[in-house]
C-alpha cells in the first residue's frame, strides 16, 4: 500500500467511513503495529488543524462535521487546536518583528518613513502624520466591527436556514409516516375483506347436507297384473324408501336391496315408523348406492323370538 | 511494579500500582457488578501481558492509550472509563482461570463491546453538529475559561516540551516538512520520534485543558 493509499484509508478511519469490520481489523493492526498507531494519531491531529485553517475540501469539512464533531470530546479537541493555532501564528508573527528589530539592514518600509527619524522633521508634518495614522486604525476598527457583525449575521443565517431545512425534514418524516401507517391501515382492511369474501365464497360452495328423497314402495304385484314397477330418478342424495306394513308388525325389520340378477346391494335392519292409520317400514339407501337398472328390495321381519320371516318384495327400477 | 492498594470511592473501586521508577498506572473498577477487582487479579492481567513486570507495565499503558484512542475516535464520550471497565471484564476472566491467548486483541474486542454497549445509554451517544441546541454553542465565557486554562497549561508544560510544540506545529506545507526534518536531526532522533514526541506533548497540554475546564464547571 503506498503512503497516499494509507493516508487515504486513515482518513477514512477517522472520518468514521470504513464499515465496522474494516474499522475492527484496522484496529487490530494498530495494535500490532505502534508506528502505524502514531501515524493515525498524528494524522488525526493533522485533519482537525486543516479543519481549523480551512484547509479541508467541502466534501471533508462535510464529513468531518457529520462524523467526527458529532462527539463533543472532538468538538472540544478541535476548539483547543484552535487556540493553539491561533497562539502559534501569534507567536509566528512575533519573530520576523523581532528579527527585523535586530536586523541592521534598512527595510522599505524603514526607508519610507527615515524622514519621519531625522531631527529637521517639523512638528506639524508629524503631527499630520499620527492624525492620518490615527484615522487609519479608527477605520480599520469600523471595518473589522462591520465585517464581524456581517459575519455573525450570516451565520444566524445559516442556523435558521439549518434549522428550518431540519424541521421541514421532520415535517416531511413526519408525513411518510402516517402515510405509511394509512396505507398499512388500508392494507389491513383489504386484507380482512378478502379473507371475509374468501370465507364467504367457500361457505357458499361447500354443500349443504345432503336432500333426503322418500320414495313410496309398492308390493311385487301379483301375477296376471300388468302394472310397471314404480320409478326412481337416478339422483346423486341418499334415498329413503318407504314399505306400508299391511298389518304385519314386527319388532325389528331387514331390508335387503338386490339387482334384479340377485345382485346385493345393501342391507340393513331398522325399525318402523307410523302414520295416520297406517304403518311403514323404512331404510335409507346411502347415496351412490343406486345405478340405473332394476331393483328388488326384500323386505323381512324378526320375530321377538329370533326367526326370520320374509314379508314381502318390492320392485322397483332406477332411471 | 506492585500493586500499592484499592481506593474506593463513590461507586468506584481504584487499583493503583506504582513502577518501582516512581511512575503509576491506576484501573478503575464501577461498583456496577459484585465483583470487585483485586490486586490478584490485576497482577494475572499484567502478567498475561508480559512475563517481566517491567515491560508488562509499560505494555499495559500502551495497550490503555491504544484501546483509549480507538473508542476516542469512534466518537466515545468516556473512552478512559470504558477501556478501564474492559480491563476489568478482562481481569475478572483472568482471575476465573480462563486461558487467554492473545490478550491485547482479546482486550480490543472487550472495549469494542463495552463501547456498543455503552451506546445504548441515551448520554453516551454522539450528537451531529447540526442537531445540537442554539444553546450548546460554546459562549463567550465558555472560550474564556478555555483560553484561561490553555495560558495556564501551556505554561505547566516543560520549557523543552513548550518549545518542541512550538517548532513542530509551525510552518506550512512543504516548508513544515523540511522544518520538521531539520528540527528532528537537531535533536538528534527520528521524525517519526519527533512526530511521537510532538504528538503526546499536545495530547498533554489537551488533556490539562479539558481537565482544567472541567474543574472550572463549564
Amino acid at each position: 500500500m503506498t503512503t497516499d493509499q494509507q493516508e487515504k484509508l486513515i482518513r477514512r478511519y477517522l472520518l468514521g467511513e470504513l464499515p465496522e469490520a474494516e474499522q475492527t481489523a484496522f484496529e487490530r493492526e494498530l495494535l500490532a503495529d505502534r508506528e502505524k498507531f502514531d501515524r493515525v494519531w498524528a494524522t488525526e491531529s493533522r485533519l482537525v488543524d486543516s479543519y481549523v485553517r480551512g484547509e479541508v475540501s467541502r466534501s471533508d469539512r462535510e464529513r468531518f462535521e457529520g462524523h467526527y464533531l458529532a462527539s463533543p470530546l472532538h468538538r472540544e479537541r478541535v476548539a483547543i487546536a484552535e487556540l493553539f493555532l491561533q497562539d502559534l501564528d501569534e507567536k509566528t508573527a512575533e519573530v520576523p518583528a523581532a528579527v527585523r528589530q535586530a536586523a541592521p539592514a534598512v527595510s522599505w518600509w524603514s526607508q519610507l518613513f527615515a524622514p519621519m527619524h531625522r531631527p529637521q522633521l517639523p512638528f506639524g508634518a508629524a503631527v499630520a502624520i499620527l492624525l492620518l495614522l490615527s484615522c487609519g486604525a479608527g477605520w480599520l476598527y469600523f471595518e473589522r466591527t462591520r465585517l464581524t457583525e456581517q459575519l455573525v449575521k450570516l451565520q444566524e443565517e445559516a442556523q435558521a436556514e439549518r434549522s428550518s431545512r431540519r424541521q421541514r425534514e421532520q415535517e416531511l418524516a413526519r408525513r411518510a409516516q402516517e402515510a405509511e401507517k394509512e396505507n398499512a391501515g388500508r392494507q389491513q382492511d383489504n386484507e380482512q375483506l378478502n379473507a371475509e369474501l374468501e370465507q364467504f365464497r367457500r361457505l357458499r360452495r361447500q354443500p349443504g347436507p345432503p336432500a333426503l328423497l322418500s320414495f313410496l314402495l309398492t308390493p311385487a304385484p301379483t301375477r296376471g297384473q300388468n302394472v310397471p314397477p314404480p320409478q326412481i330418478p337416478l339422483v346423486t342424495n341418499p334415498v329413503r324408501l318407504l314399505m306400508e306394513l299391511n298389518g304385519s308388525h314386527y319388532p325389528s325389520y331387514r331390508f335387503r336391496l338386490q339387482t334384479v340378477e340377485g345382485r346385493e346391494i345393501f342391507s340393513q335392519s331398522g325399525g318402523s315408523g307410523s302414520g295416520k292409520d297406517r304403518a311403514f317400514a323404512t331404510v335409507t339407501v346411502p347415496a351412490g348406492k343406486l345405478a340405473k337398472g332394476d331393483y328388488v328390495l326384500i323386505l323381512s321381519g324378526r320375530t321377538a323370538a329370533g326367526a326370520v320371516e320374509e314379508i314381502d318384495q318390492y320392485f322397483f327400477q332406477v332411471k | 511494579m506492585n500493586p500499592v492498594g484499592q481506593i474506593q470511592s463513590e461507586g468506584q473501586v481504584r487499583v493503583v500500582v506504582c513502577r518501582e521508577g516512581g511512575s503509576c498506572v491506576s484501573i478503575v473498577q464501577q461498583s456496577k457488578t459484585n465483583w470487585v477487582l483485586t490486586e490478584g487479579a490485576f497482577a494475572k492481567l499484567l502478567s498475561g501481558l508480559d512475563s517481566d513486570p517491567e515491560h508488562a507495565g509499560e505494555k499495559y499503558e500502551a495497550l490503555r492509550e491504544s484501546l483509549v484512542k480507538f473508542l476516542d475516535w469512534r466518537g466515545s464520550l468516556i473512552p478512559e472509563e470504558l477501556v478501564d471497565e474492559a480491563f476489568n471484564r478482562v481481569a475478572r476472566k483472568l482471575d476465573e482461570g480462563e486461558t487467554i491467548h492473545d490478550l491485547p486483541a482479546f482486550c480490543h474486542g472487550v472495549a469494542r463491546l463495552v463501547f456498543l454497549q455503552s451506546l445504548a445509554h441515551p448520554g453516551n451517544n454522539q450528537v451531529q453538529l447540526d442537531n445540537l441546541p442554539p444553546m450548546a454553542a460554546p459562549g463567550p465565557v465558555v472560550s474564556d475559561v478555555r483560553r484561561e486554562c490553555f495560558i495556564l497549561c501551556l505554561q505547566e508544560l516543560s520549557a523543552e516540551s513548550r518549545q518542541l510544540i512550538t517548532d513542530y506545529y509551525q510552518h506550512e506545507k512543504r516548508q513544515k516538512i523540511n522544518h520538521r526534518l531539520s528540527l528532528a536531526e537537531s535533536l538528534g532522533i527520528a521524525p517519526n520520534a519527533l512526530r511521537c514526541r510532538a504528538q503526546r506533548v499536545r495530547d498533554k497540554l489537551e488533556q490539562c485543558i479539558m481537565r482544567c475546564c472541567r474543574k472550572s464547571n463549564y
